[in-house]
């Protein structure tokens, strides 16, 4: 009789291991209770461009979980620090805004920083604070107040930071404003190195071995999403599981019918941009399940905008828990996705994994 | 057996339109937003049945987005909220926190009205 219990037992459990293993889709979130994202919240990155720094922390945060443990969290990367003291150091993509690659090396080399620090001093609970006043500043400076690109100077070594264009190493007598604001000589240079000395004593260092960025584009078409999923899941699957950073048409959490990616598998005005809607975003994938319902893997998508799924495709679910728990009465918890596997992969440009 | 399904949907559709409060800080202040099925809002307006088109005064230029069009195109990273809130309401976007620490931000409209830059999003996206 017992016998005949174990059999059953056994074949139970067998078949809901092959079950939820078909198609490497084992149940896993990285921000469930001991995973490495436990604790971290969801951030908003307020409209302003800087979605790979905030990508890439997600990486570092879950990197300094597995060195510091619970510790990580009370030095809970900082995105605008990174991308402030960052973007000045790269000379040779002018124009161009950082990636997810350059946030996790430059991060890598030099530590992270603890975001609570620059919060407090460039703006109380927002980093908008912070670019809303260097926004400000320069667009004081500028004959056409249209918003973004600060016109100053003659230099092609344009950056963008806090979706203005800076013009870095030069000084200019009428950045007075920008000047008050930062205590020093306006420049992209001073910024980074205001927030240098902001971090200098809030900085801990993230050892990362090394960085694996899988293109769309090395690949074939037929073989890209097979390429990107194996990218994603080795680093869910891994002895220390971590995020990856993907890059995709962001307008695919908007419209799930989106099909973004160029035929040469990269993203022009042929491919995300022929939308018309959205651009490229890099977000984290931290979690990856299997959907009965709809008999699909479905990856966990945290967005940096913020903790509610309002504008989002009503056919994507809307995570609204808390690392797989109940929210907490009267607080919002949300702003993260569960994503076909189909539908992100074929909007995906990147999958970058750090490797520990 | 019909009667408990009509009473469910009933219930299921009220509580869709249910108003939910939920408590963030602005700069440590306490800010207590309105949310519904697709809006989330600072003041308790009583519109009804929000998501229906049935908007209070206060919130009629959300029915109104979907035929507005951004003066420029939106780059990388920003999204149509935040573009909405500084190029048509003239808003201030703030950044408010939960208890939690999760953050979203909103739009602070001239009159004091704050109004989630997913919601401004959404109805924008309307189309």
């Amino acid at each position: 009789m017992r016998l005949k219990y174990l059999i059953i037992l056994f074949i139970i459990s067998f078949s809901n291991l092959a079950f939820s293993q078909s198609g490497s889709c084992t149940e896993m979130r990285l921000d469930a209770p001991g995973g490495p994202l436990e604790g971290f919240p969801v951030k908003h990155q307020d409209g302003i461009g800087l979605c790979d720094s905030y990508a890439g922390c997600v990486v570092i945060n879950a990197a300094n979980f597995y060195k510091y443990g619970k510790d990580a969290f009370k030095n809970d990367c900082s995105p605008i620090a990174l991308a402030g003291m960052l973007t000045p150091k790269i000379n040779s993509k002018a124009h161009e805004r950082l990636t997810v690659e350059e946030v996790i090396y430059y991060s890598n080399k030099v530590g992270s920083c603890h975001d609570g620090v620059v919060l407090e001093k460039f703006g109380g609970d927002s980093t908008k604070d912070f670019c809303q006043e260097l926004k400000f500043a320069f667009n004081q400076l500028k004959p056409n107040k249209d918003g973004t690109a600060a016109s100053i100077g003659q230099s092609n070594q344009e950056k963008v930071y806090c979706g203005i264009k800076l013009t870095q190493s030069q000084s200019y007598d009428s950045l007075d404003l920008v000047a008050k604001f930062l205590k020093t000589k306006a420049d992209l240079t001073i910024v980074a190195n205001e927030l240098e000395s902001v971090c200098r004593n809030h900085t801990v260092s993230v050892d990362i071995k090394d960085i694996s960025p899988v293109r769309a584009y090395n690949h074939q078409p037929a073989d890209r999403m097979k390429a990107l999923k194996q990218a994603i899941d080795s680093a869910l699957d891994a002895n220390k599981p971590m995020p990856s950073a993907v890059k995709f048409c962001l307008h695919v959490l908007y419209d799930v019918n989106t099909n973004g990616i160029a035929s040469d598998g990269r993203f022009d005005n042929t491919g995300c941009m022929r939308n018309g809607k959205h651009g490229r975003h890099t977000a984290p994938v931290i979690g990856r399940r299997f959907n009965k319902k709809t008999n699909s893997c479905e990856y966990l998508v945290r967005n940096s905008e913020g903790t509610s799924c309002s504008e989002y495709d009503k056919r994507l679910e809307c995570d609204k828990t808390l690392g797989g728990r109940p929210c907490p009465a009267g607080t919002e918890c949300g702003g993260q996705v569960w994503v076909p596997e189909k539908i992100l992969l074929s909007n995906t440009m990147s999958a970058v994994k750090a490797e520990l | 057996m019909k009667l408990t399904i009509f009473y469910s949907i009933l219930i299921s559709s009220l509580l869709a339109n249910a108003e939910v409060k939920l408590d963030f800080k602005v700069n440590n202040n306490p800010l207590t937003i309105y949310k519904y099925e697709n809006v989330r809002v600072s003041s308790s307006l009583k519109c009804g049945k929000l998501d229906q088109g049935l908007f209070c005064d206060e919130l009629k230029f959300l029915n109104d987005l979907k035929n507005y069009k951004l003066k420029k195109e939106i780059s990388d990273g920003i999204t149509y909220g935040s573009a909405i809130c500084n190029e048509k309401l003239e808003g201030i976007i703030v950044m408010a926190t939960t208890s939690v620490g999760g953050q979203n931000a909103f739009c602070k409209m001239k009159n004091g009205i704050y109004v989630e830059l997913g919601t401004l999003g959404y109805y924008f996206n309307l189309k």
